[in-house]
């Protein structure tokens, strides 16, 4: 007799493979789905991180061409164009913080931690705030804003935000 | 100034000025210490002592100096208590919401500077 496979599967195997393999299924794309999520709360941050970055190199054009308009010193409209430009600036560093903190992807926490590339920002934007809004409401010394400070704390704004942007990038390898 | 059953909203742009100054009276016209001492404290204790929530407005106010933003409120908190002050006291800004968590940052970090 040549040989004759027979293959007998039960009802019961039938429902215990089918069931594995919607398991399986639904993992997956669960799993899927997080990952997009993540993907796609990422590179919102990084999108404003680029436009932070936009803002603040714009916010270092306007304080100097102000300063350089008015020889050292600072008119009303000057004050005015360098406030806007510190506003632009904040609101953008706040939809990153309101992105990473509503976005729920796991370094969130991290981030916004003591010491956490978030706060850092946070920080640099404050102690960039304080340097340049501080002499020019008190009016006694407005025109001793010591240009060559605010460029350096600039440059630590920018700082932070890259490496908040680099912290993204890395995590997404 | 906005009332409701359980809260008060007052505005500094509105009730004191549209161009924030600086930290101390002596430093010039429309400071933090002016803006504690005229308005915010008369506003805190009414609102405290009728259990209601104080909320400040800060739209329409230009370019706070954070000095400003610090002699008032961790001023206030300073004077009056961290906890009460938290308790009691929030922040409107949709021009720039993040002034609201940097003052409640003086506010927490107030007792640190008395420290």
């Amino acid at each position: 007799m040549s040989g004759v496979v027979r293959w007998e599967i039960s009802l019961g195997e039938i429902v215990l493979s089918l069931s594995t393999v919607g398991a399986a299924w639904y993992v997956g794309s669960a799993l899927k789905r997080k990952q997009d999520r993540d993907m796609a709360v990422r590179d919102l941050v990084r999108f404003f991180c680029r436009e932070s970055l936009q803002l603040l190199a714009a916010l270092s054009d306007t304080f100097s061409a102000e300063f350089t308009r008015m020889n050292g010193g600072l008119d009303a409209a000057g004050v005015n164009n360098i406030k806007l430009a510190l506003q632009r600036l904040s609101n953008s560093l706040h939809t990153i913080n309101v992105s990473i903190g509503r976005g729920g992807i796991k370094e969130s926490k991290a981030l916004a931690e003591p010491g956490g590339s978030l706060k850092t920002l946070l920080d640099a934007n404050e102690y960039l705030r304080i340097i340049i809004l501080d002499p020019l409401a008190d009016q006694t010394s407005r025109h001793q804003v010591n240009a060559r400070r605010v460029e350096g704390a600039i440059r630590s704004t920018r700082e932070a935000i890259v490496s908040l942007e680099l912290g993204i990038v890395s995590r997404l390898e | 100034m906005i009332k409701t059953e359980d809260s008060i909203v007052h505005s500094v742009a509105l009730e004191f000025t549209a161009t924030p100054g600086p930290r101390f009276e002596a430093q010039g016209p429309w400071s933090g210490e002016e803006f504690r001492k005229r308005l915010l404290e008369p506003w805190f204790l009414d609102a405290s002592s009728r259990g209601i929530k104080l909320v400040i407005d800060l739209d329409g106010g230009y370019g706070y100096a954070p000095s400003f933003l610090e002699e008032a409120f961790g001023g206030l908190a300073r004077d009056c208590g961290v906890d009460k002050v938290l308790r009691t006291v929030a922040f409107k800004s949709d021009e720039e919401p993040l002034l609201c968590d940097r003052v409640a940052k003086y506010i927490r970090e107030s007792a640190a500077m008395t420290a």
